[in-house]
């Protein structure tokens, strides 16, 4: 048997769809019978079974009576090749095992199936994932504006489909978070699919590594850019709401513990300049164009690697950042970033020092105002009170 | 009652000293708004703030527009001060001297009650001197914070790159100092305790002088006040200063402008988003089948292996309603029921397994 993709065993009922060299018996007089009859055993099953009946009963193993003959397929409209041989054991193992082929291969009623009409291989692909909202709606809905969306309407027909991620026949979850049991390496392989180029430098960043390697600590590809709601990660909202996604993890204090990791680069980014600005603009105009700095301009996208290496090494890197949007930026003036750490006399004295003065000054001043002026107005509501005294005698 | 005295009004504050400062007011509020929103950019009303200005790069550009504004606003008062030391000759009365240490006691003696003789101010007390110089200080400081802020790049060729976040604490808390200040120490002399109009009227009556410059009024009314100099002494005196003060303004305006314009600090084109490469760099998909054997027919299963039970035939017709094989074939009906796996069958695939006996009728 040649091999298939997932889509494929996936998609391979679709020959079901006969095309006329399937056809045995006349088949108009026999499909118009078809529908009375299947009409009246549906209001009896539903009578029988419930509010909530199957969209059409026809057993899977009438289907497989058929479908597990190996070599089955057809020629679409548009040529291409369709193989329509299902394994047996295939949707049993997935976690559709209690569905019958019927709920997503709705389309298809009876024996000799009707004509195909549609043209491509990936049509189908397409047209299939359609069913799924019949029970997925939820997850339907939310991904109607997802990236992937957004490009399959202005015409990029690989844009991802749900069976494009979750399977076919085989089909299986992906989220990590619904499902303890899935690692996250086996979502960014999927990713990886259609985004190798990405996926490459993901393996080799400090998180890829770490994942694929086992640790379940790390972000995998659907955590930053969730499959279902996924917006376009080049858009400027992203841009803008980008260090949020990365203070998730990294002002997680439990999480940062276990790796070293200070929980103070998320606070000390939005207290300085950069950050500051991000912020603001995030709040008040997001989706407004600004060239400040987010988490991934100095640290890199999804090659990021760990800021703990080789200090030198680090330092001459840092330069040539802040050269990227600070052209004339030397290296003094990269000392001026104090790198996510809160100044403690010992890493930056002058900037602790600076601090302590007004940490003193302040309360101290405020606070000799406020006696002095304290006793001044009790004073003055004395006299003010001894000279109506003195106005009513 | 007493119409005499409240008539009689003393000369306090110049036209020019009411000019500065009301642009010392103004620009004083809009710096303290702008920038203390932005050292508190976390809180509601602060992005409530920025917002209403026009963003953060708005609010900013008011910043430092008004920082000019105070800026000029300095230059001015250096410019003033001299002219009252060079050609008037007049007694620096903001200096602070011995006298505002006893004052200072002798305020607190009064206030706590140990004597009811009120100190006898001069023409500036230690609370306004006090003030006065805090409002110096600041900014000078505020000044020198902000130029390294505004230029860090060419501040840090001469310094060390940590003078840049420390000036940046130094501005911000200098500020939150600032701020404090005025709504204690200024509103409650100026406002609260007795609402002074003088920087705005120029004037100050009789009674209001004898309590807050005591010293000042008993002067006056002695007639111990500071002689202008004659018009030819002034005359001469000008020739000297406004070339001077020319050359004064000339360079701290130039010098200012210089400041606004000396390092491009960062790159203006927006936005610097991160140029990911090709999103969409598919795995090379395994090859479709290439049909090289026409499809077989599709053949039950049932009929492939007649090891599974033999599959009944038909023994009659079936035309007409005995086409509808489930009015009397179904799983639980009584004539020849189908077997259980058969439920849900449609009548339309029976005859795909159960062949027709040979010539039935």
């Amino acid at each position: 048997m040649p091999e298939f993709s997932g889509f494929a065993i996936m998609f391979g009922a679709e020959a079901m769809i006969a095309r006329p060299k399937f056809v045995r018996v006349a088949a108009i007089p026999t499909a118009i019978l078809a529908v009375l009859l299947l009409a009246q055993l549906t209001t009896r099953l539903a009578g029988a079974q419930g509010p909530e009946p199957p969209l059409v009963p026809i057993p899977n193993t009438t289907c497989l009576e058929c479908h597990t003959q190996e070599g089955l397929h057809l020629t679409l409209p548009g040529g291409s090749l369709l193989p329509v041989t299902v394994d047996r054991e295939t949707l049993p193992g997935s976690v559709h095992a209690q569905l019958q082929c019927q709920q997503c291969h709705s389309d298809i009623a009876g024996y000799p199936h009707g004509e195909i009409a549609i043209e491509s291989y990936r049509d189908l692909q397409v047209h299939y994932s359609q069913s799924c909202a019949n029970c997925h709606s939820a997850q339907a809905e939310e991904q109607v504006d997802s990236v992937h969306a957004q490009v399959r309407a202005a015409g990029v027909e690989e844009a991802a489909v749900c069976a494009d991620c979750h399977g076919g026949h085989d089909i299986q979850p992906i989220s990590r978070s619904k499902h303890p049991e899935i690692s996250g390496a086996a979502s960014a392989e999927m990713c990886s699919q259609c985004h190798a180029g990405i996926f490459e430098k993901y393996a080799n960043s400090v998180h890829g590594e770490a994942l694929l390697s086992g640790n379940p600590d790390v972000p995998t590809c659907i955590d930053c850019h969730p499959a279902h709601t996924a917006s376009d990660p080049r858009t400027l909202e992203f841009h803008l709401a980008s260090p949020q996604l990365c203070g998730d993890c990294h002002a997680d204090k439990a999480l940062m513990a276990k790796y070293g990791l200070s929980t103070e680069v998320f606070d000390t980014y939005v207290s300085d300049f950069h950050g500051k600005t991000v912020m603001l603009f995030d709040k008040t105009m997001p989706g407004q164009p600004t060239n400040k700095a987010v988490c991934t301009d100095c640290h890199g996208v999804h090659d990021i690697e760990t800021a703990h290496g080789d200090k030198s090494m680090m330092k001459t890197n840092l330069v040539k950042t802040c050269q990227e949007c600070h052209p004339d930026a030397t290296a003094s003036f990269a000392d001026s970033w104090l790198g996510h750490y809160t100044p403690t006399l010992k890493s930056a004295p002058l900037v602790a020092l600076v601090e302590l003065f007004y940490r003193i000054m302040i309360p101290a001043v405020m606070g000799f105002f406020i006696i002095y002026i304290v006793i001044d107005l009790q004073r003055r509501i004395h006299d003010r009170r001894a000279s109506k005294r003195q106005a009513e005698v | 009652m007493s119409t005499q005295t409240t008539a009689k009004r003393y000369l306090r504050f110049a036209v020019s000293d009411r000019a500065l400062h009301l642009l010392l007011l103004t620009s004083f509020t809009i710096l303290g708004i702008t920038g203390l929103v932005q050292k508190y950019s976390e809180a509601g009303i602060s992005v409530w703030l920025i917002q209403l200005m026009g963003g953060i790069e708005q609010t900013r550009l008011f910043h430092h527009t008004f920082a000019v504004i105070l800026i000029m606003v300095s230059i001015a008062h250096v410019v003033q001060i001299g002219y009252r030391v060079y050609v008037q000759r007049v007694e620096l009365a903001m200096l602070p001297g011995k006298k505002d240490v006893t004052d200072f006691f002798d305020a607190m003696k009064y206030n706590l009650r140990m004597t009811n003789t009120p100190p006898h101010y001069p023409r500036f007390n230690f609370i306004e001197k006090m003030e006065y110089w805090a409002v110096v200080w600041g900014t000078v400081l505020m000044t020198l914070t902000g130029y390294v802020l505004w230029n860090p790049i060419l501040v840090t060729t001469l310094l060390p790159g940590e003078v840049v976040p420390a000036a940046k604490i130094a501005h911000g808390m200098e500020a939150v100092l600032a701020v404090l200040a005025i709504i204690t120490w200024h509103f409650y002399f100026v406002h609260l305790a007795k609402f002074n109009k003088s920087i705005f009227s120029g004037y100050l009556s009789a009674e209001e002088m004898e309590e807050e410059h005591g010293q000042e009024l008993e002067q006056r009314l002695l007639g111990q006040v500071h002689v202008p100099p004659s018009a030819d002494l002034r005359y001469r005196r000008l020739r000297i200063y406004v070339p001077l003060a020319t050359l004064f303004i000339l360079i701290s305006v130039v010098g200012t402008w210089r400041w606004l314009t000396a390092e491009t600090t960062a790159i203006t084109t927006v936005p610097r988003i991160s140029a990911e490469e090709n999103a969409y760099q598919p795995v090379p998909l395994k090859e479709l089948p290439v049909a090289v054997e026409p499809s077989p027919v599709p053949t039950p299963l049932s009929v492939i292996s007649p090891a599974k039970a033999a599959i009944p035939s038909i023994p009659h017709g079936i035309q007409d309603e005995r086409s509808q094989c489930s009015l009397c074939h179904a799983v639980d009906s009584q004539i020849r029921p189908a077997p259980a796996d058969h439920l849900g069958r449609s009548d339309n695939t029976c005859t795909t397994c159960h062949q027709q006996a040979g010539g039935a009728q």
